[in-house]
């Protein structure tokens, strides 16, 4: 079995995302910053009519910006019904992964939670972390990614 | 008839779409029938709707409601033919007998069947009231003039729009009718097989119609079997039918060629009653024709046509821009127009899709008697329900949010508002108690009114009990101010039922539904001794918003108008600075400022002229002030996400025509802050 997953970066570390849980992938452009609201959420968005906040993967990592905002890319994802926008680096690529290639069992890594992460693949000397995206949004805990 | 091979999800939500509104209305007719026992058009509504669930529930394969309207519907069918006369232990019987229908479509509806309501006693005692004997069926079994009487009534009820669609598909095909009356030997200890046999063997050998017993359902009692009736359609050899009829036990066999007209018309004869009953409908009822449309596609139309105007308003500002600039040239006029007509059509287009959300407010009204009518009797009051303004239309996503509170009012009302007969008399009242329930549309505004003669409120103990719950202070307050207090949290708990007679006891959920979900407000009048009203106010649709949009910071934001009073302009000498506040004269009375741009954690701006918004939200009143006022208009509201609103500072979002998206303010929570 396959499946397909949106391959993206931040900093050094490349992260995936289940295909089926991305809507669009969308410049960073227009977003209208939320007075009051949490700190990595960066502000909402408007696509086809539909608002949804967006939160800056790097400031929820507890990482500092490298990159020229303008730069960076927004993928929008729908989880349980409710839709988020999620600020990264730059999306590299869809990639197909063997489900047999995913370990499952991990414990934390790079300072992420278990609970954060679906599973790991190694690809050749690169590692690809499965990110539980869900979890990442909805967790009140402070995340501190290591460089 | 199983569901298989369908998509039986669909057929069971279709079901229960059909079956909650074929009894949307049963509820009020069935107590309306209780006082005019004798109104024929009410007999033939409800016997019609049982007819309909009766069928509706064999097909989908219920078998037990089926049995169970089946049985309703004899009943209804004897009330109309005036061979049975309805009393009162009968209506107790007959309502108990639709709660049971009820659950079991509550059940059905859970993902069950049905089966999971035990009805074999209210069965057992329909029966009885139709006259059959319960326990055992022998004597009905021998062919008296009883039978065959229920057979010429069979004749025309009992075939479902489903056979007689079988029947004229025969006939089209000249198929011979018959009707097949097989006997089995009254001592066999196994009628049931013995007719299930000869059925099976039928079955081979001619297009079967319809058995009595039905072997689709629940097998009865085997003495039920003792006669077996199939009508049967066939092109084929008689003989074939008299061999499958060559049972052991089998004692006689009867074969009679019917006429296909008989019963066509048979359906004709129940169409026509059918239309008749429609037609005498009293006016004063709501009917509609009608389709039936998911809601969720209603919700995407919706959704689509708010992408529509705001896509509209894009293109008027640019072809605004084409024509100032003379780039039209010649089409300038005809584009002119054309953006002319879009801007109609697109209005009408939004007009219609909210009316198609909109569902009158009898959908809730409607269960209302049945809820007085059951209350008072166990609480031996006499009270009369008067319902007006059922037509008045309310937002369909709005309907099951504005039931309970509305259900709990009049429960109080009942409970502890009308006294007792005893004391209603020693007071010099009429022994039955009134409650009111009204709605009437009023600008953008539905207001709905739940009014009982009852003993009021007393106002003296709710400030008494006020005061020692630490909500208002030794001042004086006016009653009205001092009434507010009721819809406070935890003002009233159950403990203090008999000390405060129990008024208040729920108030405030009922004021929090209001106010938080749907976005309205709670009043109440009352006077001791002579009765309570209790006013709620709801906007028209919660969807589509009348806004000031106003500026701050550089952005722009939305504040429904009707929590506006005003917008003034204010110069910074009119204020009055206090130690700890800033306030503002407005009309007479020093109120609270608000600097929006401080509310929302930033620097406040410096500038020297300020509009100011007065806006209010019950008893609370404050100056909102802003950057610069914009324009009013109508918005469409988008829900915010959870994350994006942690201090619920805002209601929802919108977007602007220029595809801005503006934040709408939650009053109620900024009026909280100041």
């Amino acid at each position: 079995m396959k499946s397909s997953y949106v391959l993206f970066s931040l900093g050094k570390v490349k992260y995936a995302l289940r295909l089926e849980e991305v809507v669009q992938i969308v410049k960073n452009e227009n977003i209208l910053d939320v007075p009051k609201a949490s700190r990595y959420v960066i502000g909402v968005m408007n696509l086809r009519g539909e608002v949804f906040p967006v939160i800056d993967l790097r400031q929820r990592f507890g990482l500092v910006a490298e990159k020229e905002d303008r730069k960076k890319r927004i993928i929008v994802v729908k989880v349980l019904n409710r839709t988020f926008g999620i600020l990264v680096d730059d999306v590299r690529e869809i990639v197909e992964i063997e489900d047999e290639k995913i370990e499952r069992s991990v414990s934390s890594i790079y300072g992420l939670k278990e609970s954060m992460i679906d599973g790991l693949v190694k690809e050749g000397n690169e590692l690809i972390i499965l990110l539980n995206i869900k979890e990442v949004i909805e967790s009140q805990e402070e995340v501190k990614v290591a460089k | 008839m199983a569901v298989s091979g369908i998509d039986s999800n669909k057929l069971r939500r279709a079901f229960i779409e059909e079956a909650e509104e074929l009894l949307e209305k049963l509820d009020s007719d069935l107590l309306e029938l209780e006082n005019n026992p004798e109104d024929k058009d009410l007999i033939n509504e409800i016997f019609r709707v049982m007819h309909s669930l009766k069928s509706e529930s064999a097909v989908v394969g219920f078998s037990s409601l089926s049995n169970l309207a089946h049985k309703l519907e004899d009943v209804f069918e004897k009330l109309r033919s005036g061979e049975m006369s309805l009393e009162q232990s009968k209506m107790d019987l007959i309502l108990g007998a639709v709660d049971a229908v009820h659950e079991m479509i509550a059940s059905i509806a859970k993902g069950g069947h049905g089966e999971e309501i035990d009805i074999t006693e209210i069965l057992d005692e329909l029966k009885l009231l139709c006259g059959e004997t319960v326990t055992s069926r022998l004597e009905s079994k021998t062919l008296g003039e009883t039978k065959k009487k229920q057979i010429a009534i069979e004749k025309i009820w009992e075939f479902s729009e489903f056979e007689l669609n079988q029947l004229k598909e025969a006939m089209e095909r000249n198929e011979r009718f018959y009707r097949l009356t097989c006997t089995v030997d009254p001592e066999s200890p196994m009628k049931y097989a013995r007719a299930f046999l000869v059925f099976t063997n039928l079955e081979q050998v001619v297009n079967v119609i319809k058995t009595i017993p039905p072997f689709d359902r629940e097998v009865e009692e085997d003495d039920s079997y003792g006669e077996l009736v199939v009508y049967l359609t066939t092109s084929g050899d008689d003989r074939d039918i008299y061999r499958a009829t060559e049972v052991d036990e089998i004692q006689k066999v009867e074969l009679i060629k019917l006429s296909y007209d008989d019963f066509l018309k048979g359906g004709d004869v129940k169409r026509e009653i059918r239309e008749t009953a429609e037609k005498k409908a009293k006016p004063r009822r709501i009917e509609k024709s009608s389709i039936r449309i998911e809601t969720r596609k209603i919700d995407e139309l919706w959704r689509l046509v708010g992408e529509l105007v705001i896509n509209k308003s894009q293109i008027e500002k640019l072809m605004k821009n084409v024509l100032s600039n003379g780039m039209a040239g010649e089409l300038g006029e005809y584009i002119e127009s054309a953006i002319d007509s879009l801007d109609k059509i697109s209005e009408g287009i939004q007009q219609a899709i909210m009316e198609t959300r909109m569902v009158p407010i009898a959908v809730i009204f409607n269960k209302l008697p049945r809820l007085v009518r059951d209350l008072s009797r166990k609480l031996g009051k006499q009270v009369k329900l008067e319902v007006s303004g059922e037509e008045t239309e309310i937002d369909r996503s709005i309907v099951e949010a504005l039931s309970e509170p509305i259900t709990h009012l009049i429960r109080n009302a009942l409970d502890h508002g009308i006294e007792y007969p005893e004391e209603r008399i020693a007071r010099g009242k009429a022994v039955e108690g009134i409650i009111k329930v009204s709605a009437y549309q009023e600008g953008g505004n539905i207001i709905l009114q739940i009014e009982d003669d009852g003993k009021g409120f007393d106002t003296e103990r709710i400030r008494e009990v006020a005061m020692a719950k630490g909500m208002i202070g030794e001042e004086e307050i006016s009653e009205n101010e001092l009434l507010k207090v009721v819809f406070n949290p935890g003002f009233s708990t159950k403990e203090e039922i008999t000390e405060l007679s129990g008024r208040g006891v729920g108030m405030d959920v009922v004021a929090n539904k209001i106010k938080e979900q749907l976005k309205g407000d709670v009043n109440l009048h009352t006077v001791k001794g002579r009765g309570t009203r209790i006013t709620i106010m709801l906007p028209l649709t919660l969807t589509i918003l009348q806004a000031v949009i106003v500026e701050s910071g550089g952005k722009y934001y939305a504040i429904p108008v009707r929590r506006t009073e005003e917008t003034v302009e204010i110069v910074n000498t009119e204020l009055i600075y206090e130690a700890e506040k800033t306030l503002y004269n407005y009309r007479g009375k020093n109120i609270p400022v608000i600097y929006f741009d401080k509310l929302l954690g930033k620097r406040a701006g410096k500038s020297e002229d300020n509009y100011g918004v007065i806006i209010s939200h019950g008893n609370r009143i404050a100056c909102l002030i802003v950057d610069r006022l914009i324009e009013e208009q109508d918005i469409v509201i988008k829900p915010i996400d959870d994350i994006l609103n942690e201090n619920h500072i805002f209601s929802g979002v919108s977007i602007l025509g220029d595809g801005k998206i503006v934040y709408i303010l939650d009053t109620s929570t900024i009026l909280e802050l100041s």
